[in-house]
């Protein structure tokens, strides 16, 4: 690409906001590869190469989008949880009882509505700002900060009894 | 709205900077918003330890270079056929390009303007024999020596 980048270090980052996207292991890796590929395809359409994070993302949306569109949804999409985040072999330094807090954290996140989902995993996980995190999805800054409200009340409520032990 | 509402507004920077302000005084002075506070940034540390340990595919990384270079390479081959084809369409339409025609003027003989009579008076001492040419306006006389004359007692060659 004509902006270089390490695909080492951005392939898993965008895999994992796939994952929050779809909930799919493998329509995840699909998409990460898509994104890659469309990603090299319109390299002279990205500018400015610190707003990488932001280009890739939101392609990755648009596929999202399109899948839906399309109605290419797998069949273990509904609403099941990834059973790779759920063993303890995918959290191997935590003790029983904070793999079980992580756990209830990722069914948590996972019942939000999608776009809560969504915005609260850009802004916690990956400190996206408000204007970055609304040109990624394609709606106002108004629109994240409120989802990003009702997210956090969501999840505050539910993890509730695990806030008290962390 | 009681000012405890407004924690997740405050959180996630919905307020403006009128009502931040006013929030931020209640805060100091409420111990459940500063507990909200305080999960909530628990909650951030949580959801990014679950996203640190998400397990990514290892072949993943290596797939997507092997796709990619796969891209480059199929573009380079696209790249080069099109330049030997645009190649080849240039030589053909060079080949074919229309040549200047080339114009075949027929002249017809046209009378002259103005026809011009001569009047040539041939003395004795010669004969002169008319000749028939193409054109009706043109006369050739052959013209001889007239022997008869020049053998007369009083003519002089």
């Amino acid at each position: 690409m004509r902006h270089e980048f390490r695909l080492e270090d951005w392939v898993p980052r965008v895999y994992r906001f796939a994952l929050r996207l779809c909930r799919d292991a493998h329509v995840a890796e699909d998409l990460t590869q898509d994104t890659f590929l469309r990603a090299w395809r319109q390299q002279q359409r990205l500018r400015d190469a610190g707003a990488l994070r932001v280009w890739l993302f939101r392609i990755t949306v648009n596929l999202w989008q399109d899948r839906l569109r399309r109605g290419r949804l797998p069949v273990s999409m509904a609403g099941q949880l990834p059973d790779e985040f759920l063993g303890s072999a995918a959290l191997p330094d935590h003790e029983p009882s904070a793999r079980e807090d992580l756990a209830k954290a990722l069914a948590a996140l996972d019942a939000l509505p999608p776009r809560q989902r969504e915005v609260l995993h850009m802004s916690a996980c990956e400190q996206m700002t408000t204007p970055e995190i609304a040109e990624v999805l394609g709606i106002s800054a108004e629109a994240v900060k409120s989802n990003l409200s009702l997210a956090r009340k969501a999840m505050r409520q539910q993890l509730s009894d695990i806030n008290e032990t962390v | 709205m009681k000012p405890c509402d407004q924690i997740d507004d405050f959180l996630s920077g919905a307020l403006s900077a009128e009502s931040r302000a006013a929030f931020a005084a209640h805060l100091s002075g409420c111990a459940d918003c500063r507990s909200a506070e305080r999960e909530t940034h628990q909650l951030d540390a949580l959801l990014l330890t679950l996203d640190e340990q998400a397990a990514v595919p290892t072949e993943l990384v290596k797939r997507i270079d092997g796709r990619l270079r796969q891209a480059h390479r199929r573009r380079l081959i696209v790249r080069s056929a099109a330049a030997v084809a645009a190649g080849v369409l240039i030589l053909a339409l060079w080949y074919i390009r229309p040549q200047p025609a080339i114009e075949i003027v027929e002249k017809t003989p046209t009378l002259p303007v103005e026809i011009t009579a001569v009047r040539v008076d041939f003395s004795d001492e010669v004969l002169a024999v008319p000749q028939k040419t193409d054109s009706p306006n043109v006369v050739f006389y052959w013209v001889y020596p007239n022997l008869a004359s020049t053998t007369s007692p009083e003519g002089s060659p």
